[in-house]
């Protein structure tokens, strides 16, 4: 369900992923984190199964954005606010380090930046959308694995790209290439 | 009409800034674009090109992590000598005075041990002009014991290669995507977008490899094979594709000349074994021969560890039969082989006189004298390539090293091992020459300047050369010890014959999406337009499948070792914790070695190597194996856990 007026929503088409580690860099550049604090992670899947029926794939994990989310609730001071365009943001200026958010998202998205001793999680990288930038990660993306659109432009997306596998596979079937 | 626009992506930086420069990524051969934000000298931001041809604004987590390392606060960025037992030269001091004893000591071993006692690592840590350094130095001290990962191939490339220079692009227009020991999608993830995008437009994507890697996770066919049997795979596809009347007869002689001596020798080679040796049984070979045949043409992308093995030419000569290459979407693809071989031999006789003149070629590490290089007494390393090359290969015993000179950017194992270190300056703090993997060539210039303490590698050659009066073989650097990277560049690309063709200053002159490519002038062993094909050797096919590097006592050393992924973002934090390589093993395995996910354990060869790792249970390793990021395929292995004796293991 989406916020009325939601702008932009940040889609990931974990099937394209494939665990460069791209987005994790780009994130922690954007924000100047250190190496292990990231606030967008791959977590890869696998692999499970034997022979030819093992698998492997990969899950960029981030923050879900929620619409009701746990860790603006807990948070003490108000650092942690819901945005215009529905992102969870933790305002530097206002976070002790308390990690009371951390405790309370039920997916341990927040984390101690411990150079800062502030939270650290994704923003959905309001300083560059808020000069019509793309996000870092999804900028770097190479797997095209993130999407960053209105809801429905991102659906497309996806929806218009299995289409175009299907079309291509049928076409090279076909003898038409 | 079934159309897609897709989303408009935004580039640019947030933050504030001066200027914005584009530039070539030099992390690996894919040569992404980069824009480079800089304020007041320095790099605030760091995005991909959208307007490179390659790239198209996407960079991998290594083209973008680069800028950690420029800023680590362990750096190193003056050179110093051990102090006492601590581990890593700690004591500061100066370049000059840091030279003349390192001099003095390796006069010393050469004296006693003579010039066949010295051993020289490089690495991309030093960069492209160590190494070329190297080659020269070791040519004047007189050893042949230079071991780098742009160094010759087990089998020399064909000469004169003239397979056309394909780029990533043209993997658009093939039907099919042979991935061979190279797992594309962990070491070069932007290229591989394009086998993505092949995928999508229909080609098939089929992957062969002893690990279970990301590259196979996202085949449409993949294959699981012995470790290190790789190119004989090809010996077995080939034979069985011109069974299966694949092979292009008109391409074949257009390409080999009238002979047919080599298709003999593939008609009489027995795959009857080819279960026991390759895991994969005639049948599946068939099969996939005849895909192979029905879904031409094929583009054949081998990993850099088949270089490594014998008979690696049989990708071109299988790519050349079947005639693929001669078509859009065909041909052959050596990961990590984009730079032409040097002659640097011949080119030694400038200023010396005549019966001074030396002609050493640098033969491949496996073709090393163990005696000699394992006794060597003194070594000269960039970065990392001490512990996870020479000594992991049996290259290089430290223990026995009277004196280990280091040169590199960050403490790592071989810091700790060095008696000196020389601080090392990073490929966007200076200019040079980038290769890429599809045979393209730009000027890399400086994005920001170095540590004032820095050096680059040519620096360090031609200060350690003027200490034995060698000084007139490394004129580059100028009066202001300064390196002239133009001269340098320019004599560099003249000794080649495929790149003499080439200038600085046309490659200054042409922008960064649209580099320069050699084979650079006609005839200098590359097709040009409207001559005739050079005739090429084929590889003929050898006696029997037999897997040459499983060298060593099976029973001493059990497993058989892997290429592992390559995370390609550098194992450093920002604290500057150093993190030990990661060797994954089956949980079978794991489980008989008494091993667990997170133990240290020690990785020996049969050569007398071994490697300190942090052991990682996975089943993307079959059970016998280990990966490791740094494998020879194939080569035997003993894994046990630190602590315990080698009898428990």
């Amino acid at each position: 369900m989406m916020a009325p007026g939601k702008r932009n929503i940040l889609l990931i088409e974990a099937s394209r992923c494939f665990g460069c580690g791209g987005c994790e860099a780009a994130c922690q550049l954007e924000h100047d984190l250190p190496p292990e604090t990231r606030c967008i992670r791959i977590v890869p899947l696998g692999p499970v199964g034997e022979a030819e029926e093992m698998t492997l794939s990969f899950q960029p994990v981030t923050c879900s954005h929620c619409e009701f989310p746990a860790c603006v609730a807990a948070c003490p001071t108000g650092a942690m606010q819901r945005g215009s365009d529905g992102e969870v943001f933790s305002d530097r200026d206002l976070c002790i380090g308390c990690q009371t958010c951390a405790v309370a998202c039920p997916f341990g998205v927040p984390q101690l930046n411990t150079t800062t001793g502030k939270i650290a999680k994704c923003d959905m990288c309001r300083s560059r959308t808020e000069q019509g930038l793309t996000p870092a990660c999804v900028l770097t993306c190479p797997a095209g694995a993130l999407i960053f659109a209105p809801p429905s432009r991102a659906v497309q997306e996806v929806r218009l790209q299995e289409a175009l596998k299907v079309a291509q596979t049928l076409a090279t079937e076909g003898g038409e290439r | 009409m079934l159309t897609q626009v897709p989303v408009k992506r935004r580039p640019g930086s947030g933050k504030t800034y001066d200027e914005q420069i584009t530039a070539c990524c030099q992390e690996c051969g894919v040569g992404c674009g980069l824009v480079v934000f800089r304020q007041a000298g320095g790099i605030v931001d760091l995005q991909g090109w959208e307007e490179h041809p390659v790239s198209q604004g996407r960079l991998c987590g290594r083209g973008r992590a680069f800028l950690q390392e420029l800023h680590h606060p362990r750096r190193l960025l003056e050179p110093a000598w051990r102090q006492g037992q601590a581990p890593g030269p700690t004591a500061a001091a100066e370049w000059q005075s840091a030279m003349d004893r390192l001099a003095q000591q390796l006069r010393q071993v050469r004296e006693q041990h003579g010039p066949e006692s010295l051993v020289i690592g490089c690495d991309a840590e030093g960069g492209l002009d160590f190494y070329i350094g190297a080659l020269r130095f070791a040519q004047l001290w007189g050893t042949r014991q230079v071991l780098a990962p742009w160094g010759p191939p087990h089998d020399p490339w064909p000469e004169p290669w003239n397979s056309p220079a394909k780029s990533c692009q043209d993997w658009l227009e093939s039907r099919c995507l042979l991935c061979v020991e190279a797992d594309l999608a962990d070491s070069h993830p932007v290229a591989w977008r394009w086998v993505q995008a092949a995928q999508q437009r229909g080609a098939l994507v089929v992957a062969l490899d002893a690990r279970f890697s990301a590259t196979l996770a996202k085949a449409d066919y993949a294959l699981r094979l012995q470790p290190g049997t790789g190119n004989l795979v090809g010996v077995a596809l080939l034979k069985l594709l011109m069974e299966a009347g694949g092979l292009d007869a008109e391409a074949a002689s257009a390409h080999f000349g009238a002979s047919s001596a080599w298709q003999t020798s593939y008609a009489n080679l027995s795959l009857a074994a080819c279960e026991e040796i390759l895991g994969l049984t005639e049948a599946k070979l068939a099969q996939l021969a005849r895909l192979l045949r029905d879904r031409g043409p094929v583009t054949i992308i081998t990993g850099r560890c088949l270089a490594d093995l014998p008979y690696h030419q049989v990708w071109l000569t299988l790519a050349l039969a079947a005639g693929w290459a001669d078509r859009p979407g065909g041909g052959w693809y050596p990961l990590d082989a984009g730079m032409p071989a040097w002659h640097l031999h011949t080119y030694l006789k400038e200023g010396q006189a005549q019966g001074e003149r030396r002609h050493l070629a640098q033969p491949h590490w496996s073709a090393w004298d163990k005696e000699a290089s394992s006794s060597g007494r003194a070594i000269l390393c960039s970065g990392d390539s001490l512990a996870s090359q020479l000594r992991h290969r049996g290259l290089a015993d430290p223990q026995k090293a009277e004196i280990i000179a280091h040169f590199g950017r960050l403490p790592h194992r071989t810091w700790e091992m060095a008696h000196v270190s020389f601080p090392a300056l990073h490929w966007a703090e200076r200019d040079g020459l980038l290769f890429t993997n599809d045979r393209g060539v730009q000027w890399g210039r400086t994005l920001v300047a170095g540590p004032p303490g820095c050096r680059a590698g040519i620096y360090f050659w031609q200060a350690l050369a003027k200490r034995f009066g060698w000084e007139a073989h490394f004129p580059w650097i100028t009066a202001e010890d300064q390196v002239d990277w133009a001269a340098f560049s320019d004599w560099l690309l003249q000794q080649s014959p495929l790149t003499a063709g080439l200038s600085v200053a046309q490659l200054q002159r042409v922008p960064v999406a649209a580099p320069l490519f050699w084979p650079a002038a006609p005839g200098a062993g590359g097709a040009s337009p409207g001559a005739a094909a050079a005739v090429l050797q084929p590889l003929a096919a050898p006696a029997s499948l037999a897997p040459a590097s499983a060298a060593g006592p099976a029973d001493a050393y059990p497993l058989r070792l892997v290429q592992g992924p390559r995370r390609s973002r550098s194992g450093w934090s920002r604290q500057g914790s150093r993190q030990l390589p990661v060797v994954l093993l089956h949980p079978q395995t794991a489980a008989a070695l008494g091993i667990e996910t997170g133990d240290a354990v020690w990785v020996e060869t049969p050569r007398g190597g071994g490697d300190a790792a942090r052991a990682a249970v996975s089943r993307a390793v079959p059970p016998g194996c280990a990966a490791v990021p740094y494998a020879g395929s194939g080569q035997r292995a003993l894994v046990s856990k630190m602590g315990n004796s080698r009898a428990a293991a």
